[in-house]
């Protein structure tokens, strides 16, 4: 590898091409350390949450969970299902890495949130670990740092600043959903039908439940009848 | 509730969920109504993590409609991940600030 091919590779490179995720991840870490002292968590919790779990998602709706009475094994339940994902990108963003060292891709692994595997998968060429590695540190920094500085400073935020804050889960998966929607149909389906199950759902049972269900059921229901579909002729 | 088993277990099981595919997972070897229910579980979790939940978030439901419908023209005008939230964050803060 030459010179310029091995410095367009290094970590360093991918810790500033990872400089716009970082941005991203500050309203929403803010938001997420502001929620996480409403919620009645410690400075402790709230930052271990962010620095072990390192996934928005699941953190922000562990504490809607929390705060809604959910027990642990709902918990854990949701956040396997929303982490599912990730078992697709994982495999998808090996395909974009040349391969290296185990320990290297393990370290790697932790760092894969929707984002770091979004700007790997969508380079041209295949890349190193350690530029993914770059990517992760530049992404985890920004979570970590904002999600306390949220936990101290959220208080402090004019009210119209705390007001909208309080959206910023909403605006997070908003942002991960939206542009995935307006792209495949088939995600536009399974969405609303999960979202309109979850509010019928939600009617009867905690929101512990009715999101794993509403989930469950929909994708059943889309699989089954895109099948039906194909069958048919249809298509898919 | 124990929080820091909670912590922990949420933690080793979003790893998990990280990094087996690294070493074992083939799905390219899973039935095709398998790959595909994988493919559209973050779809429907997204789906139900928004509903009700953006329109049941302070203060009202007008407020949430008004999230809703910014991060989706921002989307629908090609933004991506950064673009949706600052640009929902920031025109819903300037929106609280003339409205509460």
């Amino acid at each position: 590898m030459s010179n310029t091919a091995a410095l367009e590779h290094s970590w360093t490179t991918g810790l500033t091409q990872g400089l716009p995720i970082a941005a991203g991840y500050v309203p929403a870490a803010l938001g997420f350390g502001l929620l996480g002292a409403n919620s009645g968590l410690s400075i402790f919790e709230t930052a271990l949450m962010s620095i072990i779990i390192f996934s928005g998602a699941a953190q922000y709706m562990a504490i809607g969970l929390i705060t809604a009475g959910a027990g642990l094994y709902s918990i854990w339940i949701s956040t396997f299902l929303i982490n599912i994902r990730h078992l697709l990108m994982s495999a998808s963003a090996k395909q974009s890495l040349f391969s290296d060292s185990k320990w290297k891709q393990a370290v790697l692994a932790f760092g894969l949130t929707d984002e770091v595997f979004a700007l790997i998968s969508s380079r041209r060429n295949k890349t190193t670990v350690f530029f993914g590695i770059g990517v992760f540190l530049a992404a985890y920094i920004s979570w970590v740092a904002f999600s306390c500085a949220g936990y101290y400073f959220g208080a402090f935020f004019p009210d119209y600043l705390q007001i909208s804050m309080d959206f910023a889960l909403y605006a997070l998966f908003a942002a991960l959903l939206f542009p995935a929607i307006l792209k495949y149909r088939m995600a536009l389906y399974t969405a609303g039908l999960s979202a309109a199950i979850n509010t019928f759902l939600g009617i009867w049972l905690s929101s512990g439940w009715a999101i794993p269900a509403a989930m469950a059921a929909s994708v059943i229901i889309i699989v089954y009848v895109s099948s039906f579909k194909q069958k048919k002729g249809g298509q898919p | 509730m124990n929080m820091l088993l909670l912590i922990i277990g949420m933690g080793v099981i979003t790893y998990v969920t990280r990094v087996v595919p690294f070493f074992s997972l083939n799905i390219n070897r899973l039935p095709v109504s398998v790959q595909q229910a994988l493919q559209l579980i973050p779809y429907a979790a997204l789906g139900a993590l928004l509903l009700p939940g953006a329109l049941r978030s302070p203060p009202d439901a007008w407020f949430g409609m008004l999230g809703l419908c910014i991060a989706f023209l921002i989307a629908f005008t090609g933004g991506r991940f950064t673009a949706i939230i600052c640009g929902t964050i920031g025109l819903l803060s300037l929106a609280a600030f003339f409205i509460y």
